[in-house]
């Protein structure tokens, strides 16, 4: 067992048995090796279900949502990328903060799961990390409780230049606007509106999602290219200035739509305009969107 | 048994062409799935089943019912013409040859026939082919399914190093291969067996046990992980739920029907705002009750043909097999 | 954010544009509006995005 798993399970253990928190938020494995699933602990004698390993990519943060009545506490782990979910979700006003208890790891990186497919747990050194780690900054959790840091650190984690995740944004604006339509058309004529990138996102936060009041007249339930590419764009909008880049839409999606060229389109621009901002660093600075300063752009006036 | 060369097989889809869409499994942009053929002269079949299940090619995701308009005082409808191409499907894999029949069973029977279904099935024929590789979320044989024999097709291929075997399975399947006739030859080679998925289950019984399980504490806890969305009943061989509504453009408009998933909240949701699914919760055990009870008791069969693409594709990795061993797992009174 | 994305994604940014006109301001209303629809002509009809019916 690892020193991560270790004192996961224990802390959880102490925690539940104190009855300090009502669950605990984790990770279990699934059927595969290279599968780890979200795991849900009440009883302290359960938490040997708890594991890290290289495959723990699911980021947890979104399930606080379902515990807001809950009248206790809920534990939850969070990566460093998963912990600006919470900030999210906290600036957002949509969870209490003193409800949670947050374990904070400070993360050695995750592999792409999707990698790993047809191959054997000997390949486990071979296989790439998410993309997401190889830009990350922020290993440590920038919000918790307390902390779990093995000082583990699986290589390439970080060892791209942030700005380098622009590195396809670039590439699609280099194309001529024909070209960046039969692009995005294309990739989005695939798209099954099974709503997975909503799902997992903890920006996406409403208490109703407008595409689930398909007779509004808002929007179309039709599964077709147009109205495909319609939700990918209201959604890309409304987490402008909100996304935490912890890139589980692009992960999640079953049909490989490259989501976060979308977002990363917008962090880009919102960084050009309104200046740098990380989203989901902490929860008082206001997101570019969501205040009025009067050096913004207005062109327009 | 016939036998057609590695190298002739475009030529076989090529005779196939004249008459009908060739569709076979093709990737493009890491996902696959069935597309016509347009005579690309290299034909490879990944080992296992495509990405997303050739359901489509008979239940579209969306699909236009019939339009209308209004001048004045009158109303005019504006049926559709059925579906007419031909095609045929090549390469579909024993899983999701399992799933033909089952949609045959939820739009062709019961007292009602699906018109729009109907025609593409009646149009389409079907050549399998038989897995010398299971993948590893694959686990069809433990719902019955042979990997190297699929039912209900009109040819069976098996691949070799060097070719194909086939085999007429229905009346027509052999019309299909008399065609190329001149492109085959005749060999004494046996079958090979099919990949044996690590995947396994054992539904024995699962039916029945849940039954007696729609108010068992068992869902109160299993549902958490999920996230409500439809990647395992969008990507599922079998799910076959679907929406109709209309959309107007000023006095005119039309009637379509989409897929639908039984994990939006949209789905039960009543005018006047009830929803008998109020949670995830109900959400997730209609899933599991309609493939592994309500499906066989209406169907005489389990709902689930064992292609793993649900807890593959799940961004939360819920695994069906996983599910099943639980129920059998679960304890009741009495 | 909005005219950036629609570029992004392969639309002409001319067919889109914000400006703040308060209501007083009737005959610059009218020759923004001329000058946009103007402009529009001139690139034609779009095929982008279009509804698939």
């Amino acid at each position: 067992m690892n020193k991560i798993t270790e004192r996961m399970r224990e802390r959880a253990q102490e925690l539940l048995a104190k009855g300090e928190v009502e669950w605990v938020i984790g990770w279990e494995k699934g059927s595969l090796w290279y599968h780890s699933s979200p795991a849900f602990v009440r009883r302290p004698e359960e938490v040997e279900r708890l594991i890290w390993d290289d495959f723990c990519a699911n980021n947890l943060a979104k399930y606080l949502l379902d515990f807001t009545q809950l009248e206790g506490k809920v534990a939850l782990f969070v990566k460093g990328c998963d912990s600006k979910g919470i900030n999210r979700l906290l600036q957002d006003q949509q969870i209490e903060r003193e409800k949670v208890y947050i374990i904070g790891i400070t993360c050695p990186g995750v592999r792409d799961a999707r990698k790993a497919r047809g191959k054997g747990p000997e390949a486990l050194e071979t296989i790439d990390l998410e993309e997401r780690c190889t830009f990350c900054t922020r290993p440590e959790p920038v919000i918790f409780d307390e902390i779990i840091n093995t000082g583990e650190k699986l290589p390439g984690r970080g060892e791209k230049e942030p700005r380098d995740r622009f590195t396809e944004v670039e590439r699609l604006l280099a194309l001529s606007p024909d070209e960046r339509y039969e692009f995005w058309a294309k990739q989005y004529e695939r798209c099954l509106r099974c709503y997975a990138c909503r799902n997992v996102c903890p920006a996406c936060n409403c208490r109703e999602c407008i595409f689930d009041r398909s007779q509004s007249g808002w929007c179309s339930k039709r599964i077709v290219k147009t109205e495909n590419e319609f939700y990918g764009l209201t959604r890309a909008l409304h987490v402008a200035g909100r996304c935490i880049e912890c890139g589980e839409c692009e992960r999640v999606c079953p049909v490989g739509i490259p989501i976060m060229s979308l977002h990363r389109k917008i962090i880009k621009d919102l960084n050009e305009l309104f200046g740098p901002y990380e989203a989901g660093l902490d929860t008082e600075t206001p997101p570019p969107l969501g205040t009025y300063r009067t050096e913004d752009p207005d062109y327009f006036v | 048994m016939l036998k057609v060369k590695r190298d002739k097989l475009p030529q076989v889809l090529s005779v196939w062409s004249e008459e009908a869409v060739v569709y076979t499994p093709q990737e493009e942009d890491g996902v696959s799935t069935f597309r016509p053929w347009t005579g690309q002269a290299e034909v490879t079949f990944k080992p296992g089943s495509t990405v997303l299940p050739p359901k489509e090619l008979f239940f579209p995701r969306t699909e236009e019912m019939y339009r209308y308009r209004v001048e004045g005082q009158a109303a005019f409808l504006e049926e559709l013409s059925l579906p007419q191409q031909k095609c045929v499907l090549v390469g579909v894999r024993s899983c999701d040859a399992r799933s033909l029949l089952l949609l045959d069973d939820v739009f062709l029977t019961k007292g009602y026939v699906d018109e729009f279904y109907r025609r593409r099935r009646e149009n389409t024929l079907v050549v399998a082919l038989a897995c010398r590789e299971a993948l590893d979320t694959c686990f069809c044989t433990s719902l019955g399914v042979d990997p190297a024999r699929a039912e209900g097709v009109d040819i069976q291929a098996w691949e070799k190093d060097d070719g194909y075997l086939l085999q007429a399975t229905s009346e027509r399947g052999k019309a299909l291969l008399d065609k190329v006739g001149t492109l085959l030859t005749e060999v004494s080679e046996e079958p090979p067996a099919g990949a044996r998925p690590s995947l396994e289950v054992d539904p024995e019984g699962v039916t029945e046990k849940l039954q007696r399980m729609f108010e068992h504490p068992f869902w109160d806890d299993l549902w958490h992980k999920c996230v409500g969305c439809a990647a395992c009943t969008f990507l599922c061989p079998t799910c076959h739920c679907f929406d109709i509504q209309s959309e107007n453009r000023g006095n005119e408009g039309f009637k379509f029907r989409c897929w639908d998933s039984c994990m939006f909240a949209e789905y039960t949701r009543m005018a006047g705002g009830h929803n008998p699914r109020p949670t995830r919760k109900e959400r997730v055990r209609n899933r599991i009750l309609h493939k592994l009870r309500y499906f066989p008791e209406r169907y005489g069969k389990l709902g689930c043909v064992g292609c793993g693409r649900c807890l593959e594709r799940c961004p939360v990795h819920m695994d069906i097999t996983k599910i099943i061993q639980a129920i059998k797992e679960v304890a009741l009174d009495g | 954010m909005l005219e950036r994305v629609l570029e992004f994604i392969g639309i002409e940014p001319a067919r889109f544009r914000v400006r703040w006109v308060s209501g007083s301001e009737g005959p610059r209303f009218a020759e923004i509006i001329t000058q946009m629809t103007e402009e529009i002509r001139a690139l034609g009809p779009n095929r982008k995005l279009r509804d698939v019916v």
